[in-house]
């Protein structure tokens, strides 16, 4: 099996230029095109060291798969192999107008979570979902100009929103 | 064999390479064995032309039976009879749903893993699914005439890692080769996608007897993917007999039931949800130990208003997986109906009333699942290449304890497998060299509320001031859905890494005796093969010596004959007699074998020289030198 694939970062693992810009159909075709190929079902029928091998390539096609087609974990992979290393967690200085902005938002879902507000939630999602689109355009101009100060910014508060999306999402999924 | 060789010479060839695989439908109520024969999937049947094996098992005094035979005696031994075992695959004593009463004793101890005292001694719920997989294995064998090389086994889909390795390691005690766990709605969808070869989205509805699994999947050039998966595993086909069985304590005013009276009251309550499908009203009645005669008549009416909460609970999680796909309802192109339960017209009507459209229901649900595995079965064995690939996702999502009993996720829900995800973590102690690890499944925010999968100890971290350790921790999820889980140390190139499998909450005592078990199993399945190798020597000789005879009778002599005749016959009873003993009969058959060749080596002799004599003739002496 061909172990070179995993030397590959994943962009080359999906034949796509080390472009912010992505084809998701394109992607989707490329992901059943290699698992067609690598899945470790492929090699049911073979040793125990073929299937494993296969499904070390295999998990690397889907992790590649999910890093590109997701537009924060993109954009925090495709800083990395230009040499830039995101810290989510530490030294993040946001200006007070975005924080407060986040507060309000987190105010808004509570209040809608203990009134058990399903369309009033749905509309934050709504709103929450355009505030990423918005984000990711930006950051997709900025990698043109490789302003890469700019964008481990922008990847920051991208990174709040999709949380708060995750937190609307499990709370609606629950209700 | 002299005489195999001159009479067919085109018998000695090898036999042609077709690996035979099974899927198993290894279901709560009942389970199926289909394979694909000639090129279409097809549901075994039993000795006596049953498809659907009654998942149940008694232990006896000396005797273990297993399916129809074992629900004959679901009544007179509910003790010792254990059924929808399936919900207690991998689960421990505190899972037990306290409102409902079983006939059985538990062993209750600290350990908490559920244990059943029986007659036959303490079984838990894989040896006694291991012993439902031999009987199916068994079954495929005789319809088969051979040992499978692979099967595939279904699995709801909402099943978590302890559920799914007491699956696999059931089949494994029951001699399979396990190629692939499969999530039963996409074994469903595997089984429609083959009769409509067309791109897609479908929503698979699949309420069984004891869960309701959701699961919406795409098929897309040749790759089936799983988008999500959602349901209910404590929801299924049973709870609706135990309200309706409720229901009738309650209308007849009884209390106070004997376990026979209760095991009668149950199975009568399914037989009555099966008719109301039928009737609009059906008569019940039934004659209880003390000999109180139970008098009803209950009405669909009313049956469809006492389980009326049970049918709503069924939609939640239709919900929750459009959600989790990212679609909405009229994006779906068709809805599959699986399970014995989905007969039940109130589902049906709630089903049609959510999506505003009839679902699809032209396959028998209850064998629609094992057709599927037996669809996968076949392509994963190498008989059909290049046909499709299934691309699963994990249902529930793996997380690692943190500080203060806090989940981190490390997969999400819904990740396509096989996936393998890393995350660091860090000492908090200065000189701390040990870190204890622990793994839990599940969507909530606390580790309590969550299942605890696996706890280890990874030590030999070099000492180091707090926050300055770097531990890897990897989780390693394959196409089964099983999960390994791997931690590392990476700063100081000391290398501290342990492998972790979760134990699905048995302890070492009882996984070494069932590896016992599995070894005296072992030794029957030597015999089985034995057998079965003597079965197919002698059908192979019965049948030359019949050809021979047609062609060359007229070479013997009466005595002869009537010898030949009647080795033949002794050796069809003995092939055709039910082995009583497996190792005495496949010697029987072999001595049998051996005295039909002796009657026929003067047979084979003259029909040698008559085939020489007919060679020679016509031709010239230079010719024969050659």
């Amino acid at each position: 099996m061909n172990n070179e694939l995993l030397k590959q970062d994943y962009f080359e693992l999906f034949g796509l230029a080390l472009d912010y810009q992505i084809d998701l159909g394109g992607l989707q075709n490329k992901l059943r095109a290699l698992q067609k190929q690598y899945h470790p079902d492929n090699f049911a029928a073979e040793d125990t060291e073929v299937i494993n091998q296969a499904l070390v390539i295999s998990s690397q096609i889907n992790q590649a798969y999910t890093t590109l087609s997701e537009p924060l974990a993109r954009a925090i992979y495709l800083l990395q192999l230009h040499g830039v290393i995101v810290d989510l967690v530490h030294g993040t200085k946001f200006s007070n107008e975005f924080l407060m902005a986040q507060i309000e938002l987190r105010e808004q879902i509570s209040e809608a979570e203990d009134s058990g507000d399903f369309d009033a939630l749905e509309q934050i999602e709504q709103n929450l979902q355009n505030e990423s689109t918005i984000i990711t355009a930006k950051i997709g101009e900025l990698f043109i100009i490789a302003n890469y100060a700019e964008i481990s910014e922008l990847v920051k508060q991208l990174a709040f929103y999709k949380k708060l999306e995750q937190l609307v999402a499990n709370i609606l999924g629950s209700m | 064999m002299a005489l195999l060789q001159i009479a067919e010479p085109d018998m000695s060839g090898a036999p042609h390479q077709h690996n035979v695989a099974i899927g198993i439908d290894l279901g709560t109520t009942n389970s199926l064995v289909a394979t694909v024969k000639s090129g279409e999937a097809t549901v075994l049947c039993d000795s006596n032309g049953a498809r659907l094996i009654p998942s149940m098992v008694n232990y006896g005094d000396d005797r273990l039976s297993v399916g129809h035979e074992a629900l004959r005696l679901r009544i007179s031994d509910p003790a010792n009879t254990l059924v929808s075992i399936k919900r207690f695959m991998g689960r421990g004593f505190a899972d037990l749903d306290p409102d409902v009463v079983y006939p059985y004793k538990f062993v209750a101890k600290s350990d908490a893993n559920i244990q059943i005292n029986t007659r036959a001694g303490i079984k838990n719920p894989i040896a006694v699914s291991a012993d439902i997989l031999t009987y199916l294995r068994k079954l495929a064998v005789e319809s088969l005439g051979e040992e499978p090389s692979g099967v595939v086994i279904t699995v709801p889909a909402y099943f978590d890692d302890a559920q799914r390795q007491a699956t696999k390691y059931a089949g494994e005690l029951a001699g399979l080769k396990v190629l692939r766990l499969l999530n039963e709605p996409t074994a469903a969808a595997i089984a429609y996608g083959l009769d409509n070869k067309q791109d897609g989205t479908f929503l698979v509805y699949d309420l069984g007897g004891g869960t309701l699994d959701v699961s919406i999947l795409r098929l897309n050039q040749g790759v089936f993917e799983v988008l999500s998966v959602s349901g209910d595993t404590q929801l299924g086909g049973d709870d609706f007999d135990h309200r309706l069985y409720c229901y009738i304590l309650e209308k007849a005013n009884l209390s106070q039931l004997t376990d026979e009276d209760t095991a009668q009251l149950l199975s009568r309550a399914k037989l009555l949800k099966e008719q109301l499908a039928e009737k609009e009203k059906v008569a019940f009645s039934a004659v209880l130990s003390n000999k109180r005669i139970v008098n009803l008549t209950i009405s669909r009416t009313e049956y469809e208003t006492i389980v009326k909460y049970l049918v709503q609970k069924t939609i939640q999680p239709l919900k929750k997986a459009l959600r989790d796909a990212k679609l909405d309802k009229d994006q779906l192109d068709e809805i599959i109906m699986v399970g014995g339960s989905t007969r039940m017209l109130a589902i049906r009507q709630a089903v049609t009333e959510f999506f505003g459209r009839a679902p699809l229901t032209s396959i028998n649900p209850d064998e629609v699942v094992a057709i599927g595995a037996g669809i996968q079965a076949d392509i994963l064995v190498g008989n059909k290449k290049d046909d499709w690939l299934l691309l699963d996702v994990t249902p529930l999502s793996l997380g690692v304890e943190t500080m203060g009993g806090l989940v981190e996720k490390i997969i999400p829900r819904n990740s396509t497998i096989p996936v393998v995800r890393a995350q660091d973590f860090t000492t908090y102690k200065d000189g701390q060299t040990a870190m204890s690890v622990h793994v839990v499944q599940g969507e909530r925010e606390l580790v309590k509320d969550c299942r605890s999968l696996a706890k280890f100890t990874l030590r030999g971290i070099p000492p180091m001031v707090a926050g300055q350790a770097r531990i890897r921790i990897s989780y390693q999820i394959d196409a089964d859905g099983l999960l390994s889980v791997q931690a590392k140390e990476m700063t100081s190139g000391v290398v501290a890494q342990i492998e972790v499998k979760p134990s699905y909450g048995l302890n070492d005592e009882q996984i070494g005796a069932m590896l016992q078990a599995s070894i005296s199993h072992a030794s029957e399945d030597i015999q089985q093969r034995q057998y079965q190798e003597a079965l197919v020597d002698a059908r192979a000789i019965l049948d030359s010596v019949e050809k021979a005879l047609i062609a060359d009778a007229d070479l013997l002599d009466e005595a002869e004959l009537t010898q030949i005749n009647h080795a033949c016959m002794k050796l069809r009873i003995a092939i055709e007699q039910k082995p009583l003993e497996l190792d005495s009969a496949g010697k029987k058959i072999r001595q049998l074998v051996e005295e039909l060749n002796h009657a026929t080596d003067s047979f084979a002799a003259k029909r040698m020289d008559k085939a020489i004599n007919q060679a020679l003739t016509g031709k010239e002496i230079a010719d024969i030198d050659n």
